[in-house]
């Protein structure tokens, strides 16, 4: 397997896909001659309007269709090579789970493809429930849920195996605002503990806040590809964030702009965004009600790579090729830690 | 094997909740519970019970070829329709995995519903006879000729073959052969025209037959079955079995209608020495030749075993025919989207029923004879269609069997050896060919494709 | 709004429906008018069937051939035992088809029935044959004269006639369940009526019956001949054309025959069960003939069957040592075929009868008919028939005659060993004895 901390986790070269009639006539040009790698701990988005070709990339990046030219490799494989899959996560864009299995089963049933023990299943099933929410509906059917509950049904099956590579076909889609929020979080969490993320969504606001690099797609080429900071950034525009001062020396502060730069600085107070005003109040309203603290997000413990001492001890040929990150990795803080230091790590202060 | 295992499981489990295969296990039982009662034999229990048994069973078969070739169908046609197929495609599961999965889900299903379904048709027998009334003589006639299974055996040969090819090669040398006569031709004609002469009993004259069996006979009667054909509407005749002048020798005087096909039970003690030699006598007053149909001779049937063994090899005889339909439906569904899937294997299920049709268009030289004419040379299109139907009838024959739910229901010993060949053939040959066949094209699809 | 619009297509639909129902039977009435369907509609037809003919539709044909073929395959391989099913099926499948009965009635009763070598086996089938017509066939189509024809036919010929090799048995089995069901030769029809139920199974009207035996009577109801007749009748008013001829034939022919040995004596005790002639039909026998001979003068057959059966008839009466009846027979024989006749009178008549039914035999039957004859007459003196006992002996007399008579040299004679006549009779009269003691 070709594959080192240097290789892309996902390669694609000048792809191509076009769907053909019942007399292999060309119909339509779904994806037309893309390039683009993913590097591992990556969050790569793919953006575009319906039917610019984001599905049909992420299909043939799982080997559900057949690119008609190009160069795809997955893990440095292709990604129709069964041993690919076992290390591939697919959440797709609509449910497409057994409606007549409860969540336990459907959790129990993908574990199975995957050859996991019974004893592992049932860890990762407790974990993964916990970690979604879904333990109250452990024994509904799926096909009962909502539309929020089947996509957490679907996102915990694609972590079933403790993938190094995620494919979330809108992942946010049908969520509510917290839901969403969640999702979010855990992307960037899994990211963070060295899995590759590709992901596709419509929704801007959701790839701005969790992508690294994105790729935009119209007509199934991609129009602007490149890291989300830099593509966003005007350039030659700085903005100061300060504490609330006093006018005296707020007009000091904008004399002094005035003097350096011999241009009249524009003052506002920052807002803050629409969701964390929402997710504040929502999150005010429910102290209120419920007694109890409400329980942290948490990302289920295998996932977390708690059990890497014991994978150390009796390594196998996937795992010790792994970097994990230590086991003494800090657990997740609060939300709005978690995004600070995200900022820290990749802000503009290290560049 | 886990995950063929939890394919199977959900595979059932989606099966059970169709609409249409609940509504096929409805009308399961309601013609296990309702034929008993509808069903009309003979007048006899014997009759009832042969009915009972050929219709319980062959209308629970039918319906369960029906559920077998539906639910493999649409295990992979509508999951691919549905795309729950993309969630397990994108899993490490080999395709020949998906596939035994779903045919292992199917058959868990199928093999429940014929437990079901063989059960309830025995305890209707056993119902039957212990409720129905019915004579001394009707059900020691159902013990020994229908709740059994009866080896046939058919007459020793009697080198009718060699002396056919040496009287043609006597024919050759004199002459006698017409020119322009194949070889072929001419010695069928003389074999049939030895066989029947063979089998042609004039007033006055018998016709022997030796039975070799060489098995004791377990002090049970054995069973004559024979049928004749005659110029007079009704013959006199004597049937003798065993040792001329012993002791145990069977005599029977009859007088019976030509045509009919007729039962002589003989005691036991007339077989001596694992053979038995039966003779008939044509003691018509008026002149009457009786002819014995040279493709039809008299069998002898002899006990071998119970029943009960009979009704388990049946059984899974049944439960092979179900796999070979459930799986190919399962490659239709593979190959082919759900409607087309559904036609393709209602039109094989067709195919394998009307085998003796197809067996006798492939054996038509001349498929559009001219009426009131000579007879016509087989031109192109004639050609081109005996290919096809010999082509096709080399692909259906292998999977054709013989009626064994008559057999069992005429108390016919159908044998482990038929079990086994049916399983070799159709089972680990034919399915293994669909297996492959069905993994290969799996596994080039594109699943994924918009509906 | 959603609800109203809901209730007011639900209204619709049933309005429509009713509709549809009221329209239906101006439909089928033009339907029939305008000879639309092959077949006429179906009438009293169960539910199930209604049903399976109605949803199967233009397949239904389809299926009945299917089965049809699998019928024909199995007789060929004779498992007969699923015959009785698939003919009920077929005929069910094409309910308002006269002939698709009248094929698997006939088939069970006449080409199954003979496959078997047991009585009993045979009777079932025949039965069966019955049954299928009766209980169903006549259910669906009351109206058939078709389907009378044939449910008389096959009292009239398989039960009745002497073609079966069983049909002694036929009559037998038959005598005793109508003996059973009836209580006797002659029943009380108005008893009958108030316990129908019994007769339900066998689909006899008591009134029907009173009718057929005010019209033909007397009758021994536990006959065959009987319920021929009974049949034919009630299908005689819906026949034409041919049925009209056919159905009259089964009703004179049966009356012959029940002439000829229309009367039973059953004594259980004794187990004896015997068929003799019932002379007090001649007169109805005689009015059949002679409305069939009006009713249809260009049917020569009738003709030809009137005079054989007045021929027979003159035997019959003579052995019965009534030879003034026989005498007024024999002048209605001459008059209707006098250019047939040679003899001029019936004692002419008789010998020469006598001599054209032996000479018909050979030498060799002659000693078993001069016995038998003698056997029967003291069989019946036995029993008390003292005119049926002097009848059978004046018959042993003219075989006995006839045979010395043609008898070639005295050689011959010494050959064939004739015995005298009192011999014989003395021989046959212990035979009877014998016969009647050995009778539990």
């Amino acid at each position: 397997m070709a594959e080192n901390a240097s290789n892309p986790v996902i390669a694609a070269a000048d792809l191509k896909k076009v769907f053909r009639d019942f007399w292999r006539r060309p119909k339509v040009r779904a994806v037309d001659g893309i390039s683009f790698e993913v590097s591992r701990g990556e969050v790569f988005g793919l953006l575009g309007p319906n039917g610019s070709g984001k599905s049909t990339t992420i299909k043939m990046l799982l080997g559900l269709l057949f690119p008609t030219s190009g160069r795809l490799r997955v893990l440095g494989e292709s990604p129709r090579h069964v041993k690919t899959r076992s290390r591939v996560g697919y959440l797709p864009e609509h449910s497409y789970i057994y409606p007549h299995l409860t969540s336990e089963e459907t959790l129990d049933f993908y574990g199975r493809l995957f050859d996991l023990s019974r004893r592992e299943r049932r860890r990762r099933m407790e974990q993964l429930l916990e970690m979604i929410g879904l333990q109250h509906a452990r024994h509904r059917m799926v096909g009962e849920f909502s539309k929020g509950m089947a996509r957490r049904i679907g996102l915990a099956q694609a972590l079933i195996n403790d993938p190094d590579v995620v494919v979330l076909d809108e992942p946010t889609s049908g969520l509510d605002p917290i839901g969403c929020r969640q999702v979010k979080d855990l992307i960037l969490t899994l990211a963070r503990r060295g899995k590759t993320v590709l992901m596709s969504s419509h929704l801007l606001a959701d790839v701005e806040d969790v992508c690294d690099r994105i790729a935009i797609l119209y007509n199934g080429k991609i129009q602007a590809m490149g890291p989300v900071r830099e593509l966003l950034e005007e350039k030659g525009r700085s903005r100061i964030t300060l504490p609330e001062l006093s006018p005296e020396a707020m007009a000091r502060v904008l004399e002094l702009l005035r003097k350096e730069f011999g241009e009249e600085p524009e003052l506002e107070h920052p807002r803050r965004d629409l969701e964390q005003f929402f997710l504040d109040v929502v999150e005010k309203a429910r102290r209120g009600t419920q007694a109890s603290p409400p329980k942290k997000e948490k990302l289920a413990g295998y996932l977390e790579g708690e059990d890497l001492l014991q994978k150390l001890a009796a390594p196998s040929t996937t795992e010790t090729k792994r970097e994990e990150p230590p086991p003494s990795a800090p657990p997740p803080a609060a939300r709005t830690d978690a995004r600070l230091s995200h900022l820290l790590q990749n802000g503009p202060d290290n560049e | 094997m886990n995950r063929v295992l939890s394919i199977a499981a959900v595979t059932l489990r989606t099966a059970v909740r169709s609409r249409i295969v609940v509504f096929m296990m409805l009308l399961l039982v309601f013609i296990l519970t309702g034929l008993p009662s509808a069903i009309r034999g003979d007048g006899t229990l014997t009759g009832y019970v042969q009915v009972l048994l050929s219709y319980t069973l062959g209308f629970a078969g039918f319906i369960l070829s029906v559920v077998a070739v539906w639910t493999g169908c649409t295990a992979v046609s509508s999951e691919i329709r549905t795309h729950q197929m993309d969630l397990v495609v994108t899993k490490p599961v080999p395709a020949v995995q998906i596939w035994f999965g779903k045919w292992l889900g199917i058959l868990a299903l199928s093999l429940a519903l014929l437990l079901f379904t063989f059960a309830a048709a025995y305890g209707g027998l056993r119902w039957a006879m212990i409720h129905r009334s019915a004579s001394e003589v009707d059900i020691q006639k159902l013990r020994e000729q229908v709740l059994v299974a009866r080896e046939k055996i058919a007459p020793r040969d009697e080198g009718l073959e060699e002396r056919a090819e040496n009287l043609y090669r006597l024919r050759q040398a004199e002459g006698a052969v017409p020119e322009g006569v194949a070889p072929s031709t001419a010695r069928r004609i003389i074999a049939d025209d030895l066989r029947l002469q063979a089998n042609s009993v004039p007033p006055g004259y018998g016709r022997r037959w030796i039975f070799d069996f060489g098995s004791s006979v377990k002090d049970r009667p054995l069973f004559l079955r024979y049928t004749f054909s005659a110029s007079r509407p009704e013959i006199e005749g004597l049937w003798t079995a065993g040792e001329s002048g012993s002791r145990d020798q069977a005599v029977r005087r009859v007088t019976e209608a030509s045509g009919g096909v007729r039962t002589w039970r003989i005691p036991s003690a007339a077989a001596r020495d694992g053979s038995l030699t039966i003779e008939f006598g044509n003691i018509h007053e008026e002149p009457a030749t009786v002819i014995f149909p040279p493709e039809n001779p008299p069998v002898l049937l002899l006990y071998h075993d119970s029943f009960e063994m009979n009704f388990l090899r049946v059984f899974c005889i049944a439960f092979i025919r179900i796999a070979v339909l459930a799986a190919i439906g399962l490659t239709a569904g593979t190959l082919f989207s759900e409607p087309v899937a559904l036609f393709f294997s209602a039109w094989m299920v067709l195919l394998l029923n009307i085998g003796r049709y197809i067996r006798a268009m492939a054996a038509t030289d001349v498929f559009f004879p001219v009426h009131d004419g000579p007879a016509r040379i087989p031109g192109l299109l004639d050609r081109l269609l005996h290919l096809f139907f010999a082509a096709l009838d080399g692909l259906v024959r292998p999977l054709q069997s013989p009626d064994v739910l008559g057999a069992m229901a005429a108390g016919e010993w159908v044998s482990w050896g038929l079990v086994a060949a049916e399983f070799l053939v159709k089972v680990l040959i034919f399915c293994g060919l669909l297996a492959a066949l069905s993994s290969f094209v799996l596994k080039r699809r594109e699943v994924g494709l918009p509906a | 709004m959603n609800r109203l619009v809901n209730i007011l297509l639900l209204l619709a639909a049933v309005g429509l429906i009713l509709l549809a129902g009221a329209r239906h039977e101006e439909l089928r009435r033009l339907k029939m008018e305008y000879e639309f369907t092959l077949v006429d509609p179906v009438e009293n037809a169960s539910p199930l069937v209604a049903f399976t003919t109605v949803a199967l539709g233009g397949f239904r044909g389809l299926a009945a051939d299917a089965l049809w073929l699998r019928a024909t395959r199995l007789q060929d391989e004779g498992r007969y035992f699923e015959l009785v099913q698939l003919s009920n099926w077929i005929t069910q499948l094409e309910p308002g088809f006269g002939p698709v009965w009248a094929f698997h009635a006939w088939n069970l009763a006449y080409n199954i029935s003979v496959k078997y070598s047991e009585a009993e086996d045979r009777w079932r089938w025949v039965q069966s044959g019955i049954q299928l017509l009766r209980d169903k066939g006549l259910v669906y189509n009351p109206a058939s004269a078709e389907l009378y024809r044939e449910l008389a036919w096959i009292f009239h010929h398989k039960v009745s006639g002497v073609t079966d090799q069983a049909h002694w048995f036929y009559k037998q089995q038959w005598a005793d369940e109508m003996e059973r069901a009836l209580g006797g030769a002659t029943p009380d029809f108005e008893a009958l009526e108030t316990r129908a139920d019994a007769l339900d199974r066998y689909r006899l009207e008591p009134a029907f019956m009173q009718q057929v035996e005010n019209t033909y009577g007397p009758l021994d109801w536990r006959l065959p001949q009987a319920h021929a007749i009974y049949w034919a009748a009630k299908g005689r008013p819906f026949a034409r054309g041919f049925y009209e001829v056919a159905l009259d034939r089964i009703i004179f022919d049966s009356l012959a025959e029940a002439f000829r040995r229309g009367k039973l004596f059953r004594d259980d005790e004794r187990g004896v069960f015997i068929n003799s002639p019932n002379l007090d039909l001649l007169p109805r026998v005689q009015a059949a003939y002679a409305k069939a001979l009006a009713d249809y003068p260009e049917e020569d057959s009738i003709r030809r069957g009137h005079e054989n059966f007045l021929r027979e008839a003159i035997m019959i009466i003579y052995s019965h040592n009534r030879v003034r009846q026989a005498r007024e027979l024999f002048a209605d024989l001459k008059e209707r075929y006098g250019s047939h006749i040679e003899a001029d009178t019936l004692e002419e008549f008789i010998p020469a009868a006598t001599a054209d039914f032996l000479d018909k035999r050979a030498p060799r039957e002659a000693l078993p008919l001069i016995e038998g004859a003698l056997y029967q007459s003291a069989l019946w003196s036995a029993l008390g028939e003292a005119d049926l006992a002097a009848g059978h002996r004046q018959l042993a007399k003219l075989y006995w005659d006839h045979f010395m008579e043609s008898a070639v040299s005295e050689e011959w004679i010494e050959r064939m060993a004739l015995p005298p006549l009192e011999e014989l009779a003395a021989k046959a009269e212990k035979q009877a004895a014998d016969y009647l003691q050995q009778m539990p």
